[in-house]
């Protein structure tokens, strides 16, 4: 096992062990209160329009997009990361393949994990912080691993010409 | 032509005793469960739940404008049936193909995982269980409900899916403890991927990678382009609705169910789109690595190929059709499902007569 494979396994194991983790959390403390939240609100928006309260309904509806986003924030976070890491652990298996010497595959083994453990994060933060910094974490995140993944590719096709 | 014999170093692979067979067998065994799952829902579930949703969706908006508050709860908690019923059986169908994917990545990590035999086997058997009983729970969390549930909100399927997912993550724990050993110097040297240098291989991995590359710039595009205008166009549209339903404007809230509607299933598919071509290309990536594991002959080989291409890229591209094709492009790839499962199908045939063979040869042994 060369020393980029031990960081793409190790690291992919590990994330992947994370994201699920925050999967079980989410399915036992956050989800069940997050899906009450968000059906209630939007159906109390149009119940109160029922009733007459317009601004009421209005404030519910802001409740709603707030809690849908949140959802929406959280699912990706065990998605991405659950994706994300089974692709390291993937690329971990055959990357002493790739063309290109050791060192090489050493920065992008970790510039992949950066991009892994990024993306996910800034959408994390977005639940905490406002701004452009989260977003400029995910971004970071998917700019990492689409340019990693990139090289990794045309490492291989050299590879297939060798 | 049938394949090499098993490389020097690695020739235990797949060995009766040897852990990473249970995985490999039972990674694919879950993946074909997990497709042909995905594709009785598209088919029998997906597009009835959705009239349904917007049948009660309406009742309800209409309710609200004839100003009957507790007929709105009413229909908003069909909607929450519904919505329930449509997204366990999702989470069922995403859950049990990861499971799949992670079970046949651990097979060929199980060389570089430095414990005893036995603990292995019992690691892999541990997985596979609770691989089963994860998306067994989830589908059935709909069903059960809260019936005789000790606890106020998750009901008995919701505790096996957790417990389950418990027993998926302590035993990954276990086996990336055994990789920290072997890199310690314990355990074997040599991996099990194979060098991937037959034509199948290679173009297996050039093909996974370029559509995972796709599938990333996809949801790069979708998160820079589409994401928050989604967010706003169903604040606005729900807002108008509110509005609407306030003065009675029945042809207007009718204009403003179709517009949420037409939302949610551009979401959906847009959604959908990024998250199976990922997928699909993982999932060649992952066949490109047990080609050499596969034997049968070359001719079967190429055509399980192709079989395995043409279905990868047809499904995300005909349900990215259905945007404007609806039903018939999600037929397609109904169909294109159907060719991935057959080409995946072929394959475990020829990982099983692979497991075949060395099982006569050590019996000859003996």
């Amino acid at each position: 096992m060369t020393g980029s494979q031990k960081i793409l396994l190790s690291a992919g194991l590990a994330l992947t062990i994370l994201g699920m983790t925050y999967g079980l959390w989410y399915a036992l403390v956050d989800e069940h209160p997050t899906l009450e939240r968000m059906g209630v609100s939007l159906a109390s928006s149009f119940a109160e329009v029922a009733n007459g309260e317009m601004e009421q309904a209005r404030k519910s509806l802001n409740t709603y997009g707030e809690t849908r986003l949140e959802y929406i924030r959280e699912v990706h976070v065990h998605g991405h990361l659950a994706a994300l890491s089974t692709l390291l652990l993937l690329l971990g298996l055959f990357f002493n393949q790739l063309v290109f010497p050791e060192r090489v595959r050493l920065h992008l083994a970790s510039l992949l994990v950066f991009g892994t453990a990024a993306l996910p994060l800034g959408s994390v933060l977005e639940m905490f912080i406002s701004g452009l910094l989260p977003k400029a974490v995910a971004l970071l995140g998917a700019v990492a691993i689409i340019g990693g993944l990139s090289v990794v590719a045309a490492g291989f096709l050299l590879s297939a010409r060798k | 032509m049938l394949p090499h014999a098993p490389a020097p170093g690695s020739a235990n692979f797949l060995s009766a005793a040897d852990p990473a067979r249970l995985f490999v067998i039972g990674g694919m065994l879950l993946v074909i469960a997990g497709m042909i799952f995905g594709d009785l829902y598209a088919i029998f579930i997906l597009h009835p739940n959705v009239a349904d949703i917007g049948r009660e969706m309406g009742a309800a908006v209409t309710a609200a404008a004839a100003g009957d508050a507790d007929s709105v709860f009413i229909h908003f908690g069909a909607v929450g049936g519904f919505l329930e019923n449509a997204g366990t059986k999702k989470d069922a169908h995403v859950h049990i193909i990861h499971a799949g994917f992670l079970a046949f990545l651990l097979a060929f990590l199980q060389p570089w995982v430095a414990l005893e035999r036995r603990r292995k086997l019992q690691l892999a058997k541990a997985f596979l269980w609770a691989s089963v009983i994860l998306p067994v729970s989830i589908f059935l969390i709909h069903y059960v409900g809260l019936v005789y549930s000790p606890l106020q909100s998750i009901g008995w399927a919701s505790i096996f899916a957790d417990l389950s997912g418990l027993v998926l993550i302590l035993v990954l724990a276990v086996e990336l403890v055994g990789i920290w050993r072997h890199m310690r110097g314990n355990g074997e040297r040599v991996g099990a991927v194979r060098g991937l240098d037959s034509k199948n291989s290679r173009t297996l991995l050039a093909a996974g990678l370029l559509l995972v590359l796709v599938g990333f710039l996809f949801g790069l595009y979708y998160a820079g382009v589409h994401l928050e205008e989604h967010k706003s166009r169903e604040l606005i549209i729900l807002g108008e609705l509110l509005e609407q339903v306030s003065v009675q404007a029945t042809d207007a809230i009718n204009q403003g169910l179709i517009a949420y509607g037409g939302l949610q299933g551009e979401r959906a598919v847009m959604i959908a789109t990024h998250a199976h071509i990922v997928e699909m290309g993982l999932l060649v990536i992952m066949m490109a690595i047990v080609q050499p594991f596969v034997f049968l002959s070359l001719a079967w080989r190429r055509r399980l190929l192709w079989m395995m291409l043409g279905g990868a890229t047809l499904l995300p591209v005909a349900i990215y059709s259905e945007l404007w094709f609806g039903l018939l492009a999600g037929g397609v790839a109904d169909f294109a499902g159907l060719m991935v499962i057959l080409a995946m199908f072929g394959m475990l045939i020829g990982v099983w007569r692979q497991t075949g063979k060395m099982d006569a040869k050590e019996e000859q042994g003996a």
